[in-house]
């Protein structure tokens, strides 16, 4: 399937134009790349055929000695990701049409060759390829978060975003090692014959951790996480948009692809461990953003709960688990973006990121508290919105595997509505005060982009089905293979 | 969670009628003396109005199903229950639902016939905070919920939040990492001073890692 490759290779061929094209028209070039690719995206979406098992593939031979394809394909699962992908991306791009940026080339190039990477985890059908592009989608977000990043304490921010670099990469360098020994067990890195790999439980039981380690950085999933809250706080808006909107799904949908089918008995092994880690980062992490007076780390700690959540899903080893987990991972995106879109209205507004020194907001733009309010109801996952549907489903897997974990990870419904809720409260209710008392109201653009969100965020909330019909096939093979 | 929903309708329908009527008697007394209101101001009354309005609505959208009602959110899951049937279905019998709602019922009744007739036929006009004592003590100060959920509730967790913060993540975890990265550095430090520059340390070393190799080669491998 050519379109495979044309949508893979669309954000790489508009990441060079964008530098080429000059400081001036990069935005604008980048856009059109974005919302190409979208658009081959939904090109995509009649060729694939709802509930089709057989997912589109494309293969060619690229190194003969080890042997390694530039092999693509696409299931119902990888879908719904690359949409979340396609559509986010120019959705983030269009959050800075009305921001000076400097050296604006590089920056928009960079964020299309982040889309590049992302893409290709998603496509990728060879252990190989995917590393490769697993590490190139790093390398972007390493110089957007360094370079382009808002806190004046430059020094703190290079050891926060370094911090960042080393730690993921040396997650990465054990999945390498992980895939090396495959290869020598299977002489070949593709995914279909990794999942019939017959591995002794103790080789699975390394190798599960060698992949594990690697993904819960990048989920990131506790006691991994001490790299976010920091690099979400620096990076730029729409890095952080790109990292925990799109790029912490690269670690869970990578749980599901290479590592529960790859090692099942390895999987089955270390579940009840972390399960519970994933249990405890969702308390963890709530508990944590109560206290939170910066908005950013409030939603870097909140958006680490809500992970560890999907991460307890997915290794429930459910039907339900594997649907909550799919569902959340995509209304999450949407949320969290909408979210820090939010933190860098005020910010652009304010000038400030503290909690307590906002308020009354609400008073001056009523547009922006509306928009804000929906997509802050939805991250605490009311029912009718998308997160509901995400978390029930999860909340019934945790309940499938242990009712008292269940009961525990619940409280996140509870905790996230206590935090978000009284964030809401502090920053936009109240009295205006010198800070917010200018505060300007939505602009056309910034209103289309709340629009656009919340039109997401109920399309799921309400209608679930079309999204189930794509992704329960795949993950259906994926739950046959994890539970052999 | 039929507990949880008994105890939230009887918080609601216990609260309400003496809220309402509270709030009845209020507005006969400022019409009268001008005297501002103290327990319970118009916001209040107009949150009420809106809650109740809407937990009319809720109700409405859940009619009982012994008496041939359709239950509107009933199918509201059901597409994501598509391949799995069975797994939404447990509903609750019809005893228990009777039974729920005698028990909101009858409470409600009674509540609203007691304010009804302390507010309302009696004339009673409430009395300020210090003086009210027993169950209406406890009605004024909304069952000291609000007090209780700070004290086990919010003072704890906020305790959590501030431990989790900076003992564990700043200190324990991110320090875990840290180490990590300053163990490396000053491994560095050290091995680093080795190569000093000294021609005469070097060919020690490769005579020594010579001897080492011999040793390997001949009597142990």
């Amino acid at each position: 399937m050519m379109l495979l490759v044309i949508i893979l290779f669309l954000p790489l061929l508009f990441s060079l134009l964008t530098f080429l094209s000059g400081n001036k028209y990069a935005k604008y070039v980048a856009l059109a790349g974005g919302i190409a690719t979208f658009i081959g995206c939904v090109l995509l979406k009649p060729m694939f055929v709802a509930g089709n098992l057989q997912p589109l593939a494309v293969a060619y031979p690229w190194i003969a000695n080890p042997v390694i394809n530039f092999s693509l394909s696409l299931d119902g699962l990888a879908f719904v990701l690359v949409a979340l992908t396609t559509f986010l991306v120019p959705l983030i791009i269009f959050t800075t049409v009305g921001k000076e940026i400097e050296n604006a080339k590089s920056f928009y190039s960079l964020v299309l060759l982040m889309e590049f990477g992302l893409l290709g985890v998603f496509l990728a059908a060879d252990g190989f390829l995917y590393y490769i592009f697993w590490e190139l989608a790093l390398i972007p977000i390493y110089f957007i978060a360094l370079l382009w990043g808002e806190n004046r304490d430059v020094e703190f921010r290079n050891r926060a975003i370094f911090k960042f670099f080393i730690y993921t990469l040396a997650g990465s360098l054990l999945m390498l090692l992980g895939f090396v020994y495959l290869y020598q067990k299977s002489g070949s890195f593709s995914v279909s014959a990794l999942y019939g790999l017959g591995l002794t439980d103790t080789e699975q039981s390394f190798l599960f951790w060698a992949f594990f380690i690697a993904f819960a950085i990048k989920i990131p999933v506790f006691p991994f996480h001490t790299w976010q809250p920091d690099t979400y706080q620096e990076a730029p808006s729409a890095g952080t948009m790109l990292l925990a909107g799109i790029m912490l799904k690269m670690g869970l949908y990578s749980l599901l692809r290479w590592l529960l089918p790859v090692l099942p008995h390895g999987v089955m092994l270390w579940t009840p461990l972390v399960i519970v880690l994933a249990v405890i980062g969702v308390i963890y992490g709530s508990v944590i953003a109560m206290k939170q007076d910066n908005l950013k780390k409030l939603l870097a700690y909140s958006s680490f709960a809500h992970v560890g959540l999907i991460t307890a899903g997915i290794f429930t080893l459910t039907r339900e688990g594997f649907q909550g987990a799919t569902v959340q991972m995509f209304a999450h995106g949407f949320n969290v973006v909408g979210l820090f879109f939010a933190a860098e209205i005020i910010l652009q507004r304010t000038g400030t990121l503290c909690i307590s020194q906002l308020g009354g907001i609400r008073n001056v733009a009523p547009k922006f508290a509306t928009a804000f309010m929906v997509v802050v109801l939805a991250s605490v996952a009311l029912p009718t919105t998308n997160a509901f549907i995400g978390e029930f489903l999860l909340l019934y897997g945790v309940y499938e595997y242990n009712t008292w974990l269940s009961v525990v990870a619940g409280l996140t419904i509870i905790l996230g509505a206590v935090y978000m809720l009284r964030m809401y409260q502090l920053v936009m209710l109240g009295e205006t005060n010198s800070t917010t008392e200018g505060f300007r109201d939505l602009s056309r653009n910034e209103l289309i982009v709340f629009v656009l969100i919340i039109i997401g965020i109920f399309q799921l909330g309400l209608a679930p089905k079309m999204f189930m019909t794509y992704v329960q096939p795949s993950l259906d093979l994926i739950l046959n293979y994890s539970l052999r | 969670m039929g507990c949880c929903f008994l105890s939230f309708a009887n918080d609601s329908v216990l609260h309400v009628p003496f809220s309402i009527f509270d709030f009845y008697r209020r507005v006969q007394r400022y019409r009268r003396t001008k005297t501002p209101f103290t327990r319970i101001s118009c916001i209040d009354y107009d949150s009420l109005v809106v809650l109740a309005a809407l937990a009319a609505l809720g109700g409405a959208m859940g009619m009982p199903e012994f008496l041939g009602f359709h239950h509107w959110l009933k199918g509201f899951l059901a597409p994501v229950f598509v391949a799995n049937p069975h797994a939404a279905e447990h509903g609750l019998s019809h005893s228990t639902e009777i039974g729920l709602m005698a028990g909101a019922f009858i409470g409600a009744v009674v509540s609203i016939a007691y304010a009804y007739y302390k507010y309302v036929a009696q004339k009673q006009l409430p009395d300020e905070e210090g003086s009210v004592t027993g169950l209406g003590k406890v009605i004024y100060h909304k069952y000291y919920v609000d007090e209780i959920y700070n004290t086990i509730v919010v003072k704890p967790i906020m305790f959590l939040s501030e431990i989790f913060h900076d003992v564990v993540d700043r200190t324990f975890v991110d320090g875990g990492v840290n180490l990590t990265g300053k163990v490396t550095m000053l491994l560095g430090n050290q091995v680093r001073k080795i190569q000093s520059g000294y021609i005469g340390f070097y060919l020690l070393m490769m005579v020594l890692s010579i001897v080492a190799i011999f040793v390997f080669v001949f009597f142990i491998h």
